[in-house]
């Protein structure tokens, strides 16, 4: 009696242990199809000033995460895109100042897209940003303002 | 100064002493060998030292373990043998108690890897940005928010930043 409640706990044990890589199992291929080649990316070119004014709707979920952290009364969308990458590929977006931002994802796993960034004339930098999380890089000042370049990862 | 020639072989004297003392000798042998027996003082301590080391090896041949003995430790071996099925069927059953608290813990661990799995993932606190490089200018790294991350490049007034710089990524 004790040997058959001992295989029926085995049994059980060896059937979770199944269950658990069965679940497992999706969330590694879930990975792999992170791993795909593309990773389209929404670039966002805003102009944050003092001078009175309105925020754009367009730019009003850019607003409210930065509303607390810099000091500005007004906010312009100068520009919007979706650069469509693949990995190692080098997408280039203009500045209105003639400067070039240039965005080249590296590496795509569970935690995100490692793109290396140049803001052209103000800062270089890695970051590992998950999908839909925004790096928002401040470009340095343009028409008694500042401009503000967001960059998400978007893809499926 | 040679010593005396020795033959390791027994002599004729001590040969009729060892047979007499095993009742080998036939009536008139026997009737001669008593007679020195009794004439010779040396004869009877041999034989009496002979009478003695027979004595020792009985009683040793008495104290040995005997066929019986070997029989019983046979009969016994069996018994210990089911003796030690029993032990270790104890000590099986001892273990059993294990089962269903590790079945338990197994649903734990399936548990908290279906709870992994379905939780999206988060930014570890390493941080989203991994390297930065804003060359002489001062820059501040600001987590705005769970999904926004902030990067301000703070530069002198009036300053503007130089074009042209850099152009790898």
């Amino acid at each position: 009696m004790k040997g058959s409640s001992l295989r029926a706990a085995i049994a059980v044990c060896i059937a979770l242990a199944g269950l658990a890589g069965a679940l497992v199992a999706p969330g590694s291929m879930r990975a792999q199809s992170a791993g795909s080649n593309r990773v389209p990316v929404n670039v966002m070119i805003v102009q944050t000033s003092n001078k009175k004014g309105e925020v754009d709707p367009r730019a009003q979920g850019l607003h409210e995460k930065l509303k607390k952290q810099l000091r500005y009364k007004s906010m312009r969308v100068i520009q919007e895109q979706r650069v469509d990458l693949e990995m190692n590929q080098v997408g280039t977006v203009d500045l209105p100042d003639g400067r070039k931002v240039r965005m080249r994802p590296l590496h795509k796993g569970a935690k995100g897209v490692l793109m290396a960034v140049d803001v052209q004339g103000a800062v270089k930098l890695d970051a590992r940003a998950p999908n839909h999380h925004k790096v928002v890089i401040g470009a340095g000042e343009y028409e008694n303002g500042n401009l503000a370049v967001s960059i998400e990862p978007d893809y499926e | 100064m040679s010593e005396p020639n020795r033959s390791a072989a027994p002599d004729r004297s001590t040969l009729r002493l060892h047979a007499y003392a095993d009742g080998e000798l036939s009536g008139f042998a026997r009737w001669r060998f008593e007679r020195r027996v009794r004439r010779s003082p040396e004869l009877q301590r041999e034989l009496a030292e002979l009478a003695r080391i027979g004595a020792w090896v009985r009683d040793a041949h008495a104290e040995s373990p005997g066929a019986e003995l070997w029989d019983r430790i046979a009969l016994r071996l069996p018994a210990a043998d089911a003796r030690r099925a029993e032990r270790a069927a104890g000590e099986r059953s001892g273990l059993a108690w294990l089962a269903w608290p590790g079945a338990f813990a197994s649903a734990v661990v399936a548990a908290a890897l279906v709870a992994q799995w379905l939780t999206p993932p988060t930014p570890s606190r390493i941080g989203v940005v991994r390297w930065l490089d804003s060359g002489p200018r001062d820059v501040m790294v600001l987590e705005a928010a769970p999904d926004t991350t902030v990067v301000w490049v703070i530069g002198p007034p009036g300053k503007r930043p130089t074009r042209g710089a850099d152009e790898g990524v």
